[in-house]
């Protein structure tokens, strides 16, 4: 369900023009190559080649779109045009080749770095569909991903304020089984399934102490599970955005590698 | 009151919020790049190119692969000058679309017209080392010809009206029947009685007399006698001895009987050469124009096979002197070029009708009646209007005039005779449907693509790039030196002729043609024969010449009579007897047999000097 609404495109009519677009590169290559033989050095061949290397130099201008949203008004219309003329360029890539693959070390190196950049430039659209509505529906907590440390920290101190002065058997509890736990933000890949992933059994054993303290420290009991609560849901914070600030590591610097190669084809093309 | 997880925001924090660098992973990236670039702009400057490289170049290729500047030009991609280089090292243009295109229509002026295909188009490089060079997209064919194989049109030979004479007497018909009759041989087994497999068993090997004629033809050692012959008309052994001519025929003596000033033949063998010299002889004084064109056509092919020979060397191997010597000549040769362009191009003038009616003022003052005659009806001819084209007839003709023509000034003044054979040479290279000018430009733009193909070589010789394998060169030098080699033998057996010794007269012509007809009747028996020729052999030979087809692999699949059904009943050489395309789509199609273009056709013509 959540998927679904995450494949939905945000804007139906760019999402229509670009397959439009795309099946289109598709046809014409048909078309001509049934027409002529095809080659990536002339006609179609060379202008998709041309139109794909056009496309991805304004991809990198993407950084442009902040502060002051140039050329295309707003942000979101720059990421609209990010992701939809990058996918058509990558179809536009492999028109220009023919659909065959590559024969040599720049040829599959464009054509994987294409193909790398716009399939993470892909999956980080939906990442980022798809993890904030997941944060919304399943966590009380909303902070902020650099302030999560801290954060983390006032959730330990006041923890160790209402700890102070109890028990032995619930500071030793305290001590070994939850601070361990509560000092700092423990990520785990679980929460990019499940948001509340194994909540159950990290709040079970503040049940079954609760019943092991005399009844005035259990609302003790239940304000430390509260605590234990926050933090679980800071570090299914600190997990998802985490994720969607550094999905980018594997996107943007693949993506500058593939500028450098594309200068390398240009030149080489010509130049030979 | 218990603690409750709040929801929204905590509280605010005392810690301050340090934002992001700004663009930290656009440099990064950008950093990436530049890194990259420096790396790759390194490897390169040190010689290791094949990471920028598309893709491996063939195995054949291999050494090229550090050396982009051999085949590549800057900013030409692979220019087809550099494939030639080792490829068409005699610049013979066989590897062009125009050779392709004359290949398939036979049509010079098509060919002139036809559009450049540039030999890395077809060819893809960079594909790997195992890739195969040859492996053309069957998208290149049909760009311009039809897609599919029922389209086929049917073959051009059975298109044509007209067949080619085969140069043979042979009734299919009659020799089956005396096979059936005499040896029982019936179906395949009577034609494989001539029609022999080849040692690799793909095709049949050339027919030969003394191996499939002989045993009927000539069972008796002879083929026939030559009834006796005025010696003047045909000249005994030790007359020919006496023009210095060697042979071991001119010294089997018993064969021939003289007497009475005539001598006769009593034992004929198969391309006897008595016979054929005294042929050849009776042509040059019955039919001196067309001793003369044969010669010249000789003469002009000798040429140009020692053109090509010269040519076929490999430029880098030539000096740089050499080399400027060679596009100086070529630059020579371009000029003279265009002063005759420029001159076809100027309007006519009475000069050349003036110099032709001198000439015929000096033969007519020599006695030369007959010169002087030709002469004056070639002056009385107006020089043609326009810039049209001679059809076919017409310009055998003209042709034919001009080479009477020529054959007269030599006669007349012998001292001419140099220019004379240069204008026969000339004439001879015209081809119908095609004006001079036309041939000019086509000249013209070979030796233009010469001088850049010279020029590119001197190029490469200053960036010290070294020359061809000559292995590649020696299968195209070995194949000129053979057709000079024949054609050397044939100027050599026309040489041996010696001239006439003056214009026959009619009578005298008569008579000579009529003993040139009683020489040539033994031959007529299975060469047809004109007044004084004899036609030269065609028969069973590849008709279908735009394609390559191996009889062996489809007589693995049906009988000779399968696709020959007619050959039984045939009564003339000249018969095709087979179906055409029709036979071959029985097995060729979208489903069988292959029908991709390559399968039965080379877009390259294939070396024939």
């Amino acid at each position: 369900m959540r998927l679904g609404r995450a494949l939905r495109p945000k804007e139906p009519r760019h999402f229509l023009v670009a397959t439009a677009a795309g099946a289109l590169v598709v046809l014409t290559f048909v078309v001509a190559s049934w027409l002529r033989p095809w080659s990536p050095k002339r006609g179609l061949g060379l202008f998709f080649g041309i139109a794909a290397a056009l496309a991805f130099v304004l991809e990198m201008a993407y950084p442009l779109r902040r502060p002051k949203g140039r050329f295309f008004g707003t942000a979101k219309a720059w990421l609209q045009i990010h992701v939809y003329v990058g996918s058509v360029a990558f179809v536009g890539v492999l028109a220009h080749a023919g659909f065959r693959w590559p024969g040599g070390a720049m040829g599959w190196g464009l054509l994987l770095l294409s193909a790398w950049v716009c399939g993470s430039g892909l999956v980080g659209v939906l990442l980022q569909k798809w993890l904030p509505a997941a944060l919304a529906e399943g966590l009380r907590v909303e902070a902020l991903y650099e302030r999560i440390p801290s954060l983390v920290d006032g959730l330990t101190r006041e923890a160790d304020a209402l700890m102070a002065d109890t028990s032995e058997a619930l500071e030793r509890f305290y001590a070994d089984e939850v601070r361990p736990r509560l000092s700092r933000p423990t990520p785990s890949w679980t929460y990019l399934l499940d948001v509340r992933a194994d909540r159950e059994r990290s709040l079970g054993p503040f049940e079954r102490m609760a019943r092991f303290v005399e009844p005035e420290e259990q609302a003790r009991v239940a304000d430390l599970m509260s605590l234990f609560t926050e933090k679980l849901e800071l570090d299914a914070h600190y997990t998802v955005q985490g994720l969607l600030r550094r999905w980018l590591i594997v996107h943007v610097p693949p993506a500058g590698l593939l500028m450098a190669l594309l200068v390398v084809h240009v030149v080489t093309w010509m130049r030979y | 009151m218990p603690r409750g997880v709040r929801w929204g925001t905590p509280e605010r924090t005392e810690h301050y919020l340090r934002p992001r660098r700004p663009h930290l992973l656009l440099k990064v990236a950008l950093g990436a790049g530049v890194v990259a670039l420096l790396a790759l702009g390194l490897l390169a400057l040190l010689g290791r190119r094949r990471a920028v490289t598309p893709g491996h170049l063939i195995s054949a290729h291999a050494l090229l692969e550090a050396r982009c500047e051999e085949c590549h030009a800057p900013g030409q991609g692979a220019a087809d000058v550099r494939c030639q280089r080792c490829h068409d090292a005699a610049g013979g243009g066989r590897l062009t679309m125009a050779a392709h295109v004359l290949f398939g229509s036979g049509d010079p002026r098509k060919a002139a017209a036809s559009a450049t295909a540039p030999c890395a188009g077809c060819h893809v490089e960079h594909r790997g080392r195992g890739a195969r060079l040859s492996a053309v997209s069957e998208s290149q064919c049909v760009s311009c010809h039809f897609r599919r194989f029922a389209a086929h049109p049917e073959f051009a030979l059975l298109r044509a009206t007209a067949t080619e004479a085969p140069g043979l007497v042979f009734p299919h018909k009659r020799h089956l029947e005396a096979l059936q009759k005499e040896k029982g041989l019936k179906g395949d087994a009577a034609c494989g009685e001539c029609h022999e497999r080849d040692a690799a068993g793909r095709d049949f090997m050339a027919l030969d007399f003394e191996r499939h004629c002989a045993s009927c033809h000539a069972a008796s050692g002879s083929l026939g006698t030559v009834v006796p012959l005025p010696e003047e008309d045909a000249l005994p052994p030790s007359a020919i001895q006496a023009l210095g001519v060697e042979g071991a025929w001119l010294t089997r003596t018993a064969e021939y009987e003289l007497g009475r000033g005539r001598v006769a033949k009593t034992a004929l063998h198969h391309r006897d050469e008595w016979v054929l010299f005294n042929l050849r002889r009776l042509r040059r004084q019955i039919a001196p124009e067309g001793y003369g064109a044969e010669r010249a056509a000789l003469l002009a092919r000798l040429g140009s096979l020692e053109r090509r020979l010269v040519l076929s060397a490999p430029l880098a191997g030539l000096s740089a002197e050499a080399l400027d010597a060679r596009r100086q000549a070529i630059g020579a040769e371009l000029r003279s070029i265009d002063a005759r362009l420029a001159a076809i191009q100027a309007p006519a003038t009475a000069g050349a009708a003036t110099r032709v009616a001198e000439a015929a003022a000096a033969a007519a003052a020599t006695g030369d009646a007959t010169a002087a005659a030709d002469l004056g009806r070639a002056a009385a001819v107006p020089p043609p209007a326009g810039e049209d084209p001679l059809r076919a007839e017409e310009l055998a003709g003209r042709r034919q005039e001009l080479l009477t023509l020529l054959e007269a000034i030599e006669t007349t003044d012998p001292a001419l005779a140099g220019r004379a054979e240069d204008l026969r040479r000339r004439l001879l290279a015209l081809r119908a449907g095609e004006a001079s000018a036309a041939l000019l430009q086509r000249v013209r733009q070979q030796r233009a693509t010469e001088a850049l193909r010279v020029e590119d070589e001197q190029k490469l010789r200053a960036q010290g790039l070294p020359p061809p394998p000559e292995a590649l060169l020696a299968g195209e030098q070995a194949a000129v030196r053979r057709a000079l080699a024949e054609t050397q033998a044939r100027l050599q057996e026309l040489s041996l002729v010696p001239a006439p010794e003056g214009a026959l007269d009619g009578d005298a012509r008569a008579r000579k043609t009529e003993s040139a007809e009683a020489l040539a009747a033994p031959c007529a028996k299975c060469h047809p024969a004109g007044r004084v020729d004899v036609a030269p052999v065609k028969a069973a030979r590849h008709v279908l010449v735009r394609s390559t087809f191996m009889h062996g692999p489809h007589l693995m699949q049906a009988d000779c009579a399968h696709c020959h059904p007619a050959v039984a009943g045939s009564t003339s050489a000249a018969d095709l007897n087979f179906t055409g395309v029709a036979s071959c789509r029985e097995c060729h199609g979208a489903i069988g047999a292959s029908q991709d273009c390559l399968s039965c056709h080379a877009y390259h013509p294939h070396e024939s000097p």
